[in-house]
This record gives C-alpha cells, sequence and structure tokens, in this order.
C-alpha cells in the first residue's frame, strides 16, 4: 500500500514522462493501461481520494501519523563505536570469576570477530554494580548521575544484530540495511510525519566526540527519499550552519528577494518536469532563508540560566556531548521532530589508552552521564517527555572476551565487537519506564530470553511515532522499500 | 430411460479407478476427489432451486417454458447430484466427520438425488402421454426436492462449520457463558483462558461433529486424550506438545496448524498456551494456584482484560472534519493534525508560536469540538485567550507552557471533562488555579515547574486528586549542590 506522499511524488513523476517515451512505450503501454484499470480497484495509485488525505502542499509540512501516536518527536543518541554493555548496564556476577580463566575454543567456535586473535582469555567486568530505583535497575558506578533516573527508563538488555563491524553496523541500526543507499530512520520519519516547524530542519543532526561516525553522513542520508528528507548536520561549535550569517553589507531584505525570485523561477521549472528533486530544492531555499534568523538563535545556548549549564554541564562555545544534549532540547521544544546526536569514541579495543577500559571509555562515561540524565530531567520537567521519545545505544555490543592484539600493550585492557548481545536505553512517550526487557547468558556474551532486533526496535521506534513499519514504504528500483526491508516486529513489552 | 441407466453406470469407472491403486494411494486418491465435494455441491444447489423456482412460475404466472430447457435443467440436476453424492461418499472415507450427522446428510442426499430422479422419469413420461397426473406428480417431486435440497444443504453447512455456526450469533441465542472473567487470579485455566482461545482458532475443525484428525478440543478430556496424534498435550513440555509445535510452524509448512489460509494463533495466545502446558495443563485450578510469574500475569491480564487501559481518548467521539477545512486553517497559520489518518480528532499548534494571540484562536471556532490537543506553548495568548477555548468540550492534553496566563483564567479549567494532561510550566499562575483545578476529575499529569505555586497548593490539590502525577520539576538551587557533590566522587 503507497502512502499520500508516495503516491503524490509518483504523480509527479508520472506526469515527466516524455512523449519519446510515451511514444516508446505505447505499445506495451496500451496493454498496461488495460491491465491498470483490471487491478485498478485494488491499488491506490490513482486515487484520487488519497489525494485529499494530504493537507498542505509543501514536503515537509506536518501530516497525520497513521494511527494515535504516543510520541510526536525523537532523540536519538547514538554512542559511536559501541559501549561496553559489561561495564554499564548488563551485571555479570559469574563473569568477574572468570576474569583472566582461558577461553574455551568452543565458545568462539562458529563467531565471526573484528580483531580478536586465537587465544584469548575472559575479561571480568571492570566495574561495580549496584541497583537503583523503585525498579531495581543495574547501573555500573561509571554512570553515577544516570543511575537516579532508571525508573523514567526503559532497559533493553537483549538487543543483537547481524553485523560485526562499526560502519555496515551503524548503517544497520540507522537504515535498516548493512550497505549504504538507503534512507535513514530520521528520514524515514521526516518523510512520514513532515515537521511541526516551519523555520527548522525537520531532521537535525549533532556530532560529537571529535570525529564523525565511521558509517560517514550516509546515516543520517535520505537514501532514495527525496532529498529533503536527509538530516540537516549543524556544528556545536562556531556557527552552527557555515556561512549562516549574511555578510555585513548584505541587507536581508535584498537576500529575500534574490531568494524568492529564485525560487519563482525554480517553480517555472518544477511545473513543467514535476521533479519532487525541485520541490526539495525550493523548499531549501527557503528553509536556508528562515534558519538564517532560527538557527543562529535556537542554536545559542549562552542564554540559558547558569543552573540549566550547571545541569547539563555545558559551556557554551565548545563542542561536546552535554552541549549538543543541551540543544536537543532547545530543538524538540521548537518542534524538530528528529534530532540524532552521535557521540563518537567507545570502541574499547584496548589498543592504547584512549581506547581502554581503564582509560579513554572512564572518560566517554564522564562525558555522556551528567548531560544525558540531566537531558532526561530537564524534559520531564518541561513536560517534553510526554511526547517525546529518547533513544540511547550503540551499534553493537562487545566481547566477554578481552582483546589483545599482536603486539598489543598489556596495560590497557578492552574487547572486541559482539553482535550477538548488547544493551540499549529508551525514555518517553509511549514506552514503559522502569522496565528491563530480555537477558543475556551468564557472560553477556548472546541473548538467552526476549531477544530483540535491531529491525525490531526500529519496528517500535516507528509504533510509538504512529506509524506501521510494514505500511510506511517507498516504491523505487521495481519494488516498495521499508525501513525493516521485510523483517520487524513490534516489541508490545516495551511499550506503556 | 436407458440414457438415465448409462448416466449412472458411466459413474462407475470412476470409482473402480479410485479403488484400483495400493489401499493408502486409494484413499489419499479419494480424498483428494472428495475435496471436490464443496464446489460440485453447488450446481446441484443452483440448479434445483431454478427447476423450482421455473415451476413455481409456470404453475402460478402461467408461465410457458420451453420443454426442452426443462429436460436439460432437469438432466444436469440429476448428474450433478449423483456426481456430489460420489464425490461427498469418498470424502466421508477420510473419518474426519461425526458419523450421525454424516449419515443423515448422505442417506437425505440419496433421497434427493431419487427425487430429481423420479421428477425426471415423471416429466418424460408427461411430455409423451400428456396426462395431468404425471405434470402433477412432476410438481411434487421437484418441491419435495427443493424441501430435500435444503435438509441436506443444513446437514451439510452443519459438517463443514459446526453444528452451531449458523444460530451462535443469533440475536435470542443467550450462550450459556462462563461469567466474564474480572479478576485473573481467580480464572480457571482451562474453561476460561485456554478454551476461549481454542475456540477462536481452533475448535471449527475439531468439535463433535467435525473431527479433523481424530482430534476434539472441545471437552479437556477429549484434548488430553489426543486425536490420531497422541501427543497433541505432553504436560509440562510445551515443545514436545503438538498443540505449540504445530502452532508455532510457518504457514509455508505442511503440518502447521490452523492450515494454512485460517488465522493463526497470536504471540500472546501462543505464549499462554506456552505458560499452561509448562505449567501442567491443568484443567480447573485458578491461576493464582499455578504461581505465575509476574510477567505471565501480566501477559494474560493484557490478553484477557484490555480494555481497562483504553484511555479517556479513544472513547472520545467527534463530528467529521474535512481536508478542505484543516487546509483553510493551515493557511491561517493553524497546523491541525489529524490523530491518525482517519481520525476525527485533532491535535493543534500554531505555526509561528510566538504571533499567535487571542485573536488566532478565533480560528478554532470551526473545529472546536475536534481538538483533542492543543499545544499553545510559547504563544502570546493571555487569560482571555483560555476563556476563548473554553468550548473546547474534548480537550484531552492542554499545553500552556511559557505563556502569559496568570490565575484569571482559573475557572475555565473546570469546563473539560477529557481533560488529562495540563502544562503550566513557566507561567505566573498560583494555588488559586490550582484550587480551582481540583474540579478537574479526569486530571492525571499537571507540570507546576517554575510557577508561584506552593508546597500547600500543591499537596492541595494532590489530596482532591490522589490520582493526579504532579511534576514540579527540579529545584535549580539543589541541582547546583547536586551535581557538585556527584562531581567529587
Amino acid at each position: 500500500m503507497r502512502t499520500t506522499k508516495e503516491t503524490q511524488f509518483f504523480q509527479e513523476q508520472l506526469k515527466n514522462i516524455t512523449r519519446r517515451h510515451f511514444l516508446q512505450n505505447v505499445s506495451t503501454g496500451i496493454g498496461g493501461i488495460a491491465l491498470g484499470s483490471l487491478l485498478g480497484s485494488c491499488s491506490t495509485f490513482f486515487d484520487k481520494k488519497g489525494q485529499a488525505t494530504t493537507v498542505g502542499s509543501g514536503p515537509m509540512d506536518a501530516s497525520a501519523s497513521q494511527y494515535l501516536a504516543k510520541a510526536k518527536r525523537v532523540i536519538y543518541l547514538h554512542m559511536a563505536g559501541a559501549p561496553s554493555q559489561i561495564e554499564l548496564f548488563d551485571y555479570k556476577p559469574e563473569l568477574y570469576k572468570l576474569d583472566g580463566k582461558e577461553c574455551p575454543p568452543s565458545l568462539m567456535a562458529g563467531k565471526k570477530f573484528a580483531f580478536m586473535g586465537a587465544k584469548p582469555n575472559m575479561l571480568g567486568p571492570l566495574a561495580d554494580f549496584q541497583q537503583y530505583g523503585k525498579s531495581g535497575a543495574w547501573v555500573s558506578n561509571h554512570l553515577p548521575h544516570f543511575s537516579k533516573v532508571v525508573d523514567d527508563v526503559c532497559f533493553v538488555k537483549s538487543m543483537y544484530t547481524n553485523e560485526f563491524n562499526h560502519a555496515p553496523a551503524q548503517l544497520f541500526m540507522h537504515t535498516g540495511s548493512p550497505r549504504a543507499g538507503r534512507p535513514s530512520i530520521g528520514s524515514w520519519v521526516t518523510y512520514g510525519l513532515g515537521s511541526e516547524n516551519q523555520n527548522l530542519p525537520g531532521f537535525i543532526v549533532l556530532a560529537s566526540g571529535g570525529k564523525n561516525p565511521d558509517a560517514g553522513k550516509s546515516i543520517w542520508g535520505s537514501g532514495f527519499l527525496p532529498t529533503v528528507y536527509q538530516g540537516v548536520q549543524c556544528r556545536s561549535e562556531g556557527d552552527p550552519v557555515l556561512y549562516v550569517s549574511d555578510p555585513a553589507t548584505q541587507d536581508r531584505a535584498l537576500k529575500g528577494d534574490l531568494i524568492h525570485a529564485v525560487n519563482d523561477i525554480n517553480k517555472l521549472h518544477l511545473e513543467e518536469v514535476n521533479d519532487p528533486e525541485i520541490a526539495t530544492r525550493i523548499a531549501q531555499y527557503e528553509m536556508a532563508y528562515k534558519m538564517q534568523m532560527s538557527v543562529p538563535e535556537v542554536m545559542d545556548i549562552s542564554k540559558e540560566p547558569a543552573y540549566i549549564h550547571q545541569m547539563y554541564g555545558t559551556e557554551p562555545g565548545k563542542s561536546s556531548f552535554a552541549n549538543n544534549c543541551l540543544l536537543a532540547r532547545r530543538l524538540v521544544e521548537q518542534g524538530v521532530r528528529f534530532v540524532q546526536l552521535f557521540h563518537w569514541g567507545w570502541d574499547s579495543h584496548g589498543a592504547d589508552n584512549q581506547t581502554s577500559l581503564k582509560g579513554g571509555f572512564r572518560d566517554q562515561c564522564r562525558d555522556i552521564d551528567q548531560p544525558m540524565t540531566a537531558l532526561l530531567e530537564d524534559l520531564k520537567q518541561r513536560g517534553l517527555l510526554e511526547d517525546t521519545l529518547v533513544v540511547w545505544g550503540g551499534e553493537f555490543g562487545r566481547t566477554p572476551i578481552r582483546e589483545i592484539r599482536p603486539g598489543g600493550d598489556l596495560k590497557n585492557v578492552g574487547r572486541d565487537h559482539n553482535p550477538g548481545a548488547f544493551t540499549i536505553w529508551m525514555a518517553g512517550a509511549g514506552i514503559k519506564a522502569g522496565y528491563s526487557h530480555g537477558e543475556t547468558d551468564a557472560i553477556s556474551f548472546d541473548v538467552v530470553k526476549d531477544k530483540v532486533h535491531v529491525h525490531d526496535l526500529q519496528a517500535t521506534i516507528m509504533h510509538t511515532l504512529g506509524m506501521d513499519h510494514e505500511k510506511l514504504t517507498y516504491f523505487y528500483q521495481g519494488r516498495e522499500f521499508r525501513l525493516t526491508d521485510v523483517h520487524g516486529n513490534i516489541v508490545k513489552e516495551l511499550l506503556a | 430411460m436407458k440414457r438415465i441407466i448409462l448416466t449412472i453406470v458411466s459413474l462407475f469407472p470412476m470409482l473402480s479407478w479410485a479403488a484400483s491403486e495400493t489401499p493408502e494411494a486409494t484413499a489419499s486418491i479419494a480424498i483428494f476427489i472428495g475435496r471436490f465435494h464443496p464446489l460440485i455441491v453447488h450446481l446441484p444447489i443452483g440448479l434445483v432451486s431454478l427447476l423450482f423456482l421455473l415451476e413455481l412460475l409456470s404453475r402460478f404466472q402461467k408461465l410457458a417454458i420451453a420443454p426442452n430447457l426443462l429436460q436439460i435443467l432437469l438432466w444436469l440436476s440429476f448428474g450433478s447430484s449423483i456426481a456430489s453424492v460420489v464425490v461427498g461418499y469418498l470424502l466421508s472415507t477420510s473419518g474426519d466427520y461425526d458419523v450421525e450427522l454424516l449419515s443423515l446428510h448422505m442417506y437425505n442426499a440419496y433421497v434427493m438425488s431419487a427425487l430429481i430422479l423420479a421428477a425426471l422419469i415423471s416429466f418424460k413420461i408427461y411430455l409423451n402421454k400428456e396426462k395431468k397426473i404425471w405434470q402433477n406428480s412432476y410438481s411434487l417431486f421437484i418441491y419435495s426436492s427443493f424441501v430435500l435440497l435444503m435438509v441436506v444443504g443444513h446437514y451439510g453447512g452443519s459438517l463443514t462449520h459446526g453444528a452451531t455456526y449458523l444460530t451462535e450469533y443469533a440475536p435470542w441465542n443467550k450462550k450459556a457463558e462462563r461469567k466474564k472473567i474480572t479478576n485473573i487470579n481467580e480464572a480457571l485455566v482451562f474453561p476460561d483462558l485456554i478454551l476461549p482461545i481454542l475456540e477462536k482458532k481452533c475448535i471449527s475443525c475439531h468439535n463433535a461433529s467435525k473431527i479433523k484428525g481424530g482430534l476434539r478440543m472441545d471437552e479437556y478430556e477429549k484434548l488430553i486424550a489426543g486425536g490420531e496424534h497422541k501427543d497433541v498435550i505432553v504436560a509440562g513440555k510445551p515443545e514436545d506438545s503438538d498443540l505449540y509445535k504445530l502452532a508455532i510452524l510457518p504457514k509455508t509448512e505442511k503440518r502447521a496448524m490452523p492450515p494454512d489460509g485460517k488465522v493463526g494463533l497470536s504471540n500472546q495466545e501462543l505464549e499462554i498456551i506456552y505458560w499452561w502446558i509448562e505449567a501442567g495443563a491443568a484443567n480447573t485450578q485458578t491461576v493464582a494456584s499455578l504461581k505465575p510469574s509476574p510477567k505471565t500475569l501480566q501477559l494474560l491480564q493484557q490478553y484477557f482484560l484490555p480494555a481497562e487501559n483504553t484511555s479517556a481518548l479513544e472513547k472520545i467521539k467527534v463530528d467529521a472534519v474535512t481536508n478542505e477545512q484543516l487546509t483553510d486553517l493551515r493557511k491561517k497559520g493553524v497546523q491541525a493534525i489529524r490523530l491518525g489518518k482517519d481520525d476525527q480528532k485533532l491535535q493543534v499548534q500554531f505555526l509561528e508560536p510566538s504571533q499567535t494571540t487571542n485573536a488566532e484562536l478565533k480560528n478554532l471556532s470551526s473545529i472546536k469540538n475536534n481538538v483533542v490537543y492543543l499545544d499553545l506553548a510559547r504563544t502570546a495568548i493571555t487569560n482571555d485567550g483560555i476563556k476563548e477555548i473554553g468550548a473546547m468540550k474534548n480537550l484531552n492534553k492542554l499545553y500552556l507552557q511559557e505563556t502569559k496566563i496568570t490565575d484569571g483564567a482559573s475557572n475555565v479549567y473546570g469546563t473539560f471533562k477529557q481533560l488529562e494532561i495540563l502544562n503550566f510550566y513557566n507561567t505566573a499562575i498560583t494555588d488559586k488555579t490550582l484550587e480551582a483545578l481540583s474540579a478537574c476529575s479526569t486530571l492525571k499529569k499537571i507540570f507546576l515547574w517554575k510557577t508561584a505555586t506552593t508546597k500547600v497548593g500543591q499537596d492541595k490539590l494532590r489530596k482532591a486528586l490522589p490520582n493526579l502525577t504532579i511534576d514540579i520539576g527540579l529545584d535549580s538551587t539543589k541541582i547546583i549542590m547536586q551535581t557538585d557533590t556527584l562531581k567529587k566522587i
């Protein structure tokens, strides 16, 4: 079943067929027309009613979800590099005792690892755990702030994925496919729901940790969806968007006239050829013009009161996860549909101090602990958590086995990639608070209870937004595509 | 006459062919042909009904009908009814059916075929001799075969769909139902939990009259005893029990149950059945006596008593609103969006909140009953604006945070009879508004961070509405202290 917007794009593309194409195809076309009228009743392709179901005309205008939504907005905190679940949430007392013991070959048989060599040893958790809140959630000593808000959070300890390397796994997490070219989840969401704020992009990306995620910009790309739905990356240091401010000599009214004139010409061209990419360009020009005013305002955190800075641990002007968390709150407050944060630096292989579980990993924990906790509390007290969904997680988990690379440094301790088990958490609209879902085995190597696949998580996120992941599709290269492709089951247990 | 005999005789090769292979192959071929029975029976049904109708027309409306046509119809009726009988007999060899009901169906079908034959013979003689008595006897045979058709059809229907299929939902049929469960803990596992699931998904083929695979599932003892396969229920071992094993097979699998084309068991149903078998496949014990885990209890609650959780929102019914209306509103800066694709309830906010004043709220009058979520956060509205929206009787969520409203509008909130969520964050309201809110019995959550309300007022409201969650946010001085102490760790 096609969505209304998709039908619109298709009709536009159909109108675009030239006379030559028509003459070329006319012989098979007539048969097609006959078939089309036969099948017409079961297709929404030429559904006149379908057109009337969209209100507004721009591709980014907010539109109704498929069914009653609990969440209107999403803040997705992606921990690029994959944090160790064993040092954060997945408490495994047995694993302490196994520390230093040789890993039995049977454990590694048939599994693929990114780096780990032949005869590794087990590695006990490098953290102390305690239960917190009424829900009794286990949290390690690395996240002292976060342990205060566990009763607002829903943990999924039984996540697993298909991919064991960063780039494909990140793509898988964000686009539902390990290869580049598919739209990201934020693009699907804005494609389905549009944006509630006409002065800001509907899908904004903020990155911290000194590096973009390994999979590059394709994890917030729009794939085959019209490019109006791709994520807009804002910088958290300096100008949020490069060249957003006009040069001192340029008058804003004049700039407005310029953009309107260009858009008028583009509109003529659009009427002629009906390419949705021209509609995208028009929308982007208008958006850029509006963003010159709206972006500097929303991205300026310096006017926040001192206690808010204290709460998040923010320092205006610096690029940090904390600043991005505060920005995320400011953006959803303005009605931005999907805010995607990336925080790089979790790839704790133990190759050097930066990637050691005793070194860099702990710094990473410090970087995120206070801001993400503050984000939850701040959203909550403003009433925003009522209709905002917050998701936190990496692209896979880490092994209970210690990784030592040939010639590696024995001082630094690390773990290899583990696609078999990892933990994510969600909080906010539509999600059951104070609940922990699923279990891993005694060493957090594999999921043993209530497995949740990446596609299941995606289906569940879409569900909270009132979208049926099986029905939000886009016709491309001869078939319907969707975020979860042909997979995914909603995890009902996670829903409030 | 010769032709009639020839017809009957010509059917025998078919039977003998069916019987010629090895016994097993015979059985499967017989059933293969037999399964065409439901298809073929519709021919005599249509034809005999048509003959009956034509007979009525010719007798009472004096409609002239060509004898040749009638003759063709009679032949076709007779031929198809004999074919149905033969194919039906082959189907009955599968042994999946209740013997008593089956024989009633079968004998009546024999009689009906005989009556059609009699009608055919009468008609032939009448054409030759043109005596009134043959015409009358023809009529009589047609009438009676029509009556028999009803009888046969009814028994046939009872065999396929179960004897109670037709009248199950009749208005006069008040089933001697068990009392509806109100408390999961006191429910009896088999009659209250398992049987309703089986009734929904299994019993249409495994009941007293249709006994597929020799298995009856409508009674506890019969289900436990099993059918051709004895391991339907292996108490304590769901993975060894066919009831669970076959139900989780993918539909493409031949042994999958319910078979392809029928609605399978949902995940919840499967989990319930798994739990039931694992816990010993009890009959009339209570749920509590089986000591289910909290998760199981929750599952049962969700499956059997889901209605308790439907929000007030889902019960609100409103008049239709057109898309043209919504498009017009958008041009006026009102973003009114349906809650779901075909929902008539709306969530409303303004495209430019900072430029939205009380005057803009007048635009909402045409949809005042449809608005259930209203987001006025950061708009320039004042108390007069609140009075403007007082007519929105279906409001469920109202966001007023960061506006200039004060206590001046407090008497309006009591008029919202569906209101559940109310956000006052960063407004100048005081305890006076909270006092007025004690009349809003539907209220579930309010946000009071950075308002001028006090703990005394909040406690009073909490007393008046014990189910209300009041979020007062964090105390900014405490935030600073907390983060400082944590930093020291």
